[in-house]
């Protein structure tokens, strides 16, 4: 199992957001987590990297405890973690993005910036544009290639097809089917349910800070009552 | 495209032209104003590297300084050593002591930074008004200025002291101009705008901030070096925190972000105290000329002006005016 979730806590001011979540995402496969608005699923990336504390359960990522680790040293175990916000630099222009996360270790590397530019060749032809000249998805694509970039273990995706016009949406799909087939273990969090199961062979559905279901995507089809109550299809 | 940043050096080349051409007509006292200057841009631009680079707003930078000044006093009256190697001690206490701050403070950010800021600059003054060996309160007097005999000139005059402070802060404004444009300085840039999301790619951030706040403190130990030897005096009011606050002032008013901007703006503000606090000048107004000893009330009151009038201080206005006038020539072609 590369990430074991279990048990955690994570608390927003007085809001208790996570309430005794467990996950596990083997490796080299790709699971989905899918709820509703404010069921806990951005919470609990955020919580895995680090960016908000757990106050209760373990994090273990290829079995090492990671959930007190400080943040950085999170993404150097192999975590990469596209937001859903994105978190393009305004400053700093498309190549600069990509030799921000990857100037580390030795070795070759799966994912060399000849690479990245040839799976998103929009990014190529605007290599030298700043992230603020870039359109939404142009923005996107950059930020699932820094993830990239970092030669992850496993990439986490929080909403990645957000706000994206459907072309886009295909292309970031087509981009992210590419890496489940190079082997890459993700962990999905998004609210477009059919795109998420077009993708993902292990499903949890959350709401209210719990997991209420977990098995494979295609169990989740044949549970209507599972996903009426929880995701509202 | 670069937008704004491609006026960086011409904006610095126009400052240095502008700068020679004063030291070729100055007398002695504008020689005394244009090292006063030279030297301010030189903690100004340290003040940048942390402020309008990194986005950490201290309010105790002014100890640096302060610690830069006493060490080369201290160096060149009680140990004998020549001005130049004390210039090279100061620079090397002040980044041991920003290093040492900076272990502490880099932890924190936003009010709490600038309040553990202010609090390290305070100590630094505490101690210096203590510390009877320094002449506490009284300060130290007599700090003799570099020794440029071996090219035939001579540092006790204005004229030549004002040409090597302005030497120095043009070499300090292309150190930093490099360290910014480095990947290190597009790290601190990138700090600025979001530092947990470089820090989610791996980013030892506080490594980096640690390693601006130490630089920072080294370049404005460099300004208290050049402050000991110009004003031959030095006293704890160097640490103070409304000296770091000064500065802070005057890096807003130049443009946050802009090394050039922060050199202009010292300039802007030296000469504009020296305007205001002139009684010559409000009488040649028509006005009392006892208003003159309420020249920061003055200068407060432009200062506000300036910020409700370009919030991205008179470089960004500069380069903001440059650039329409760019895109109005195009348009026309």
């Amino acid at each position: 199992m590369l990430l074991q979730v279990v048990g955690i806590d994570t608390y927003y001011g007085s809001s208790h957001t996570l309430q005794g979540l467990s996950i596990e995402v083997p490796h080299g496969s790709v699971v989905a987590l899918v709820g509703r608005n404010g069921a806990g699923k951005s919470t609990t990336l955020k919580s895995i990297m680090g960016v908000v504390p757990v106050t209760r359960g373990t994090i273990r990522f290829a079995g090492e405890e990671i959930h007190r680790l400080p943040l950085h040293q999170v993404a150097r175990r192999g975590i990469a973690y596209v937001p859903e916000e994105r978190g393009i630099f305004a400053s700093l222009t498309v190549d600069e993005h990509l030799t921000l996360s990857g100037r580390r270790g030795g070795g070759e590397r799966r994912f060399p910036p000849r690479r990245l530019y040839a799976t998103f060749p929009e990014l190529a032809e605007r290599r030298r544009h700043r992230g603020n000249e870039l359109s939404g998805g142009e923005q996107q694509m950059l930020a699932i290639a820094r993830a990239m970039a970092q030669e992850p273990r496993l990439l986490m995706l929080d909403e990645p097809t957000e706000g994206l016009a459907p072309a886009i949406v295909e292309r970031i799909g087509a981009v992210l089917r590419m890496l489940r087939r190079d082997g890459m273990t993700m962990l999905l969090v998004e609210q477009n349910y059919p795109f998420a199961m077009s993708l993902a062979e292990r499903a949890y559905v959350l709401g209210k800070g719990r997991i209420r279901w977990g098995g494979t995507a295609s169990a989740l089809a044949d549970r209507p009552a599972v996903t009426h109550t929880w995701l509202g299809v | 495209m670069r937008s704004r940043d491609r006026w960086q050096l011409p904006a610095a080349a126009l400052l240095a032209a502008a700068a020679a051409a004063v030291w070729w007509r100055a007398d002695l006292f504008t020689m005394e104003l244009l090292a006063e200057v030279a030297i301010l841009a030189i903690f100004t631009m340290s003040l940048q590297l942390l402020v309008g680079v990194t986005g950490m707003v201290s309010l105790g930078h002014a100890g640096f300084l302060a610690a830069g000044a006493y060490t080369t006093a201290a160096a060149t009256l009680f140990w004998g050593w020549p001005p130049a190697a004390a210039l090279v001690l100061s620079v090397a206490v002040a980044a041991l002591l920003a290093a040492a701050a900076g272990l502490f403070v880099i932890r924190l950010s936003g009010v709490f930074f600038i309040m553990i800021t202010l609090a390290v600059g305070q100590m630094f003054h505490a101690f210096f008004f203590r510390a009877q060996r320094f002449g506490g309160d009284n300060g130290l007097a007599g700090t003799p200025r570099i020794d440029l005999a071996a090219l035939g000139l001579d540092s006790g005059a204005p004229g030549t002291f004002a040409a090597f402070a302005l030497i120095c802060a043009a070499l300090v404004y292309l150190l930093l101009l490099l360290v910014t444009r480095s990947p290190f300085g597009m790290m601190l840039g990138a700090i600025h705008q979001n530092e947990s999301r470089l820090a989610s790619l791996g980013c030892p951030v506080r490594r980096y901030k640690l390693a601006a706040f130490t630089a920072a403190g080294a370049v404005a130990g460099v300004a208290g070096a050049l402050t000991a030897q110009h004003t031959g005096f030095i006293s704890p009011d160097l640490a103070f925190w409304t000296f770091s606050g000064e500065a802070l002032i005057i890096v807003i008013l130049g443009g946050s972000g802009s090394l050039a901007g922060a050199a202009a703006g010292a300039a802007v503000f030296v000469l504009l105290r020296d305007l205001l606090s002139s009684g010559s000048f409000w009488s040649g107004l028509s006005l009392p000329p006892e208003l003159a000893s309420h020249w920061q009330l003055f200068m407060g009151m432009l200062f506000i002006a300036v910020v409700l009038a370009a919030r991205d201080g008179l470089y960004g206005r500069l380069a903001w005016l440059i650039e329409a006038l760019h895109t109005r020539r195009r348009a026309r072609r």
